[in-house]
């Protein structure tokens, strides 16, 4: 059976996780919303830029 | 590691799923490549999403649970070496779609990287323990399609 505290936690990590999701998940709905061939090309720098981002933290955590 | 692979392979056949048939309507106003940017933005927040939380759930992090369902070190560095190679290989899915003619069909190229970054994602997600944070990422996931 779930304590109150153990769904206060469960609310807690989810609402983290939700966080840490959500500006990516927020980009797949504008894309979809725009239709545009500039919302297109915009999306995809930003996905350029946020790889080459993420790919160089990705190699320090690798690495430290 | 059997178990992750319906999750990010459901994922990411949705994603060219949509690619080919939900955004049919999409592709008449914006051209062919409308659904090849909706498949590389999905993958890429996917990727994003694994990273975040799988940063989060670091042993000795502020919030990260306690072991064995914390990630340790050695983990750590083998996921994102992982994770490395997936993010270049979601930056080269990205610049070859962006390369395309708008008026001219996506190479094959682009559903293998996808194939390939999916990989990844089942691999990542196989060595992350089992714990709410993990449950929670997959159905942020899985809530996400």
């Amino acid at each position: 059976m779930l304590t109150f505290a153990a769904i206060i936690q469960w609310i807690t990590i989810g609402q983290k996780v939700f966080e840490a999701g959500k500006p990516a998940f927020d980009a797949i709905k504008s894309v979809l919303a725009a239709h545009t061939i500039e919302a297109d090309t915009d999306a995809l720098d930003k996905v350029i830029e946020d790889a080459d981002r993420r790919k160089a933290l990705a190699e320090h955590e690798a690495g430290s | 590691m059997k178990k992750h692979l319906p999750f990010a392979f459901v994922l990411l056949l949705a994603a060219a799923a949509y690619t080919t048939t939900i955004t049919g309507g999409c592709a008449s106003l914006a051209g062919p490549r409308h659904g090849a940017t909706v498949t590389v933005v999905a993958a890429h927040s996917t990727l994003s999403a694994v990273q975040d939380t799988e940063l989060l759930l670091v042993c000795e992090k502020p919030g990260a649970p306690a072991a064995p369902l914390c990630v340790d070190a050695e983990k750590h560095k083998a996921i994102s070496a992982k994770l490395a190679t997936a993010f270049a290989l979601d930056g080269d899915l990205a610049r070859l779609v962006r390369a395309v003619p708008l008026d001219q069909p996506q190479p094959p190229q682009v559903a293998e990287l996808v194939a390939r970054i999916a990989q990844i994602i089942n691999d990542v997600l196989a060595l992350i323990p089992k714990s709410q944070q993990k449950a929670a990422l997959e159905q942020n996931l899985a809530g996400s399609k």
